[in-house]
């Protein structure tokens, strides 16, 4: 395996978030993509699942953190755990599901058993060991140094040492605010489907795509044809609209749509202003955004996005369905409806996507020429966005600025890790 | 309730249909109240609260055709996917309402998008089950409810925006 050697001046020569200019290397070279797992994935806060997920004592769900495989965990006390999924004798993975409910994991290998908090309870045959061979394992499965929690959502991080959860989401909170207050009773719930897509392309293509305000009115312009057509919502035009777009600092960025009339059910606006206050009902019935935080997530009113690396060129995408315990019928059913219209492998919208991100990356092979121009661009609207006091960046949707918010945290993690 | 023989007919043109891309005709099929449902994750769960992949009524579905074959706005199948269609396995079964038959299948589609700058295209095989409800309206038999259960339903889904 080569070793990671990407120094601070090739990061900057790769990527120049101040000029919005991007080397297509970023999206086809394996090194970089090494470094990225080193630097970002193995370093960072990654959204590991929703609380609502692991909701029981003994409820686990199986994820990844960058490349390693984790199971998330609720013990008998209610405690969270993120554990690698391998045991620490031979390596083999100890849970092989998406999810359940167990009270230990065993390796089926040579049957060792850990607890679901990562402790080795049991070794067969433990008389063929002697105890200093024994204490090689005595600290159990492998964890995330760090485990926390924002309304819902919990991140893992394997970094012991960096930012608190609370300064890396910094000013995306109150997009999270409004996005968890959505339930007239409680906390939203991840369930109802999820969507899993892979697609030919480097992960960061999604990340880009996730809140890009500059595509919709073109790539899916059939929303809209199809709008006029049938009768069923599409999209509206973007570009006269006065939604912004927002760098929130941290590489995440949130996208808004253009404002129309609001279509929610009287009852569940009553029962949200209810529980809520008028004020923060308001805006948790405004919400009309897709909110990205950087590296791995995406949220919006109706799902949830997680990002994961394979490959350089290879990426996948679990987009969950978000429901609201106690809404309306028709809520529930206009909410399922407008994700499954645009979404999925036959919604009108998603397809394109996963095609753009393949056509991306074989445009980007000709990176591999050193004769050719190896630049692409997201400097629309740079010079024209608005620097506020408390650091965000502010520019219309259709500009790039949510784009370029994801290339100054890729620059500065990318630098940090970089060897001397 | 109609005769396996006869469901088998009417599903073999129904595949030939979709296999030579004559929407128009396999949307004559269709009774005007017909569902069509391609259901995600699992075979059987709730439409009303479960992510369907297709869970369309008649007009969704000419919405749906007419992108497919008059918009030019179809990015995903630029080029389109050539497909070859398997019906097997077909049992008929009485269903509740009068002049009506639950007709299983097993499906098996290839799909190919020839003609591509990248060369890496690959023969795609989905396999399904399949339920159908069948109507007999003067002389006619007709699509009311059209389910294709994906084995893959709970896995990585290419884009698939030709009709299963």
């Amino acid at each position: 395996m080569a070793v990671d050697e990407l120094s601070a001046a090739a990061v900057d020569a790769l990527v120049d978030p101040n000029r919005g200019r991007l080397h297509m290397r970023i999206y086809t070279d394996p090194d970089v993509f090494r470094a990225e797992i080193r630097r970002i994935f193995n370093t960072t806060w990654l959204f590991v699942a929703h609380e609502s997920q692991v909701a029981h004592a003994g409820d686990y769900l199986t994820s990844y953190m960058g490349l390693v495989p984790v199971v998330v965990t609720r013990d008998e006390d209610g405690g969270l755990h993120v554990l690698v999924n391998r045991c620490m004798h031979r390596g083999a993975t100890i849970c092989q599901r998406e999810s359940g409910n167990a009270s230990f994991f065993r390796c089926e290998y040579h049957a060792w058993t850990y607890d679901n908090r990562g402790r080795l309870i049991g070794i067969s045959r433990p008389k063929g060991y002697a105890q200093q061979e024994l204490d090689e394992f005595a600290a159990g499965l492998s964890t995330a140094a760090r485990i926390a929690s924002y309304r819902g959502l919990i991140f893992a991080s394997f970094a012991s040492d960096g930012p608190s959860l609370d300064a890396h989401l910094g000013a995306a909170k109150p997009y999270i605010d409004e996005w968890a207050d959505q339930s007239p009773t409680a906390d939203v719930r991840i369930e109802g489907g999820v969507w899993k897509h892979r697609y030919k392309g480097n992960w960061k293509l999604q990340v880009e795509g996730s809140n890009e305000g500059y595509h919709p009115e073109f790539l899916h312009r059939i929303g809209g044809l199809l709008r006029a057509r049938t009768g069923v919502s599409g999209l509206r035009p973007w570009a006269d609209s006065t939604a912004n777009g927002y760098d929130l600092g941290g590489g995440h960025s949130v996208m808004e749509f253009p404002r129309s009339e609001s279509t929610h059910a009287p009852e569940y606006i009553a029962l949200l202003h209810e529980r809520l206050g008028s004020e923060r009902a308001e805006r948790a019935l405004a919400a009309s955004w897709r909110l990205q935080l950087f590296p791995n997530l995406a949220l919006a009113p109706t799902n949830v996005r997680v990002i994961r690396p394979l490959a350089v060129d290879l990426t996948e995408v679990w987009q969950y369905n978000v429901t609201l315990p106690d809404v309306p019928q028709s809520t529930a059913l206009d909410r399922i409806r407008s994700e499954q219209l645009f979404y999925g492998p036959s919604g009108y919208g998603s397809p394109d996507d996963l095609e753009i991100f393949e056509r991306i990356q074989e445009g980007c092979l000709a990176a591999t020429n050193e004769q050719l121009d190896p630049y692409v661009w997201l400097n629309r609207g740079l010079r024209s966005e608005v620097h506020r006091a408390d650091g965000v960046r502010v520019a219309h949707t259709t500009s790039e600025v949510e784009q370029r918010a994801i290339y100054y945290a890729w620059s500065a993690l990318m630098k940090s890790g970089a060897p001397e | 309730m109609i005769e396996r023989m006869h469901a088998e007919a009417f599903l073999y043109r129904e595949a030939r249909l979709l296999d030579d891309g004559d929407l128009g005709a396999w949307s004559a099929l269709l009774t005007d109240d017909a569902v069509y449902w391609v259901p995600n994750n699992r075979a059987d769960v709730e439409p009303q609260t479960h992510l369907s992949i297709v869970y369309n009524d008649r007009r969704q579905l000419e919405g749906r055709l007419w992108r497919i074959t008059e918009s030019g706005i179809n990015h995903s199948q630029d080029p389109a996917s050539r497909t070859v269609r398997f019906v097997s396995n077909v049992e008929v079964e009485p269903a509740a309402a009068a002049g009506e038959t639950i007709v299983r299948c097993t499906l098996l589609i290839h799909a190919y998008r020839g003609g591509m700058q990248r060369r890496d295209g690959v023969v795609e095989a989905h396999a399904a089950r399949c339920e159908y409800r069948l109507r007999e309206a003067s002389g006619n038999l007709k699509i009311a409810f059209k389910k294709v259960a994906l084995l893959e339903m709970d896995g990585c889904l290419p884009p698939m925006t030709f009709l299963l």
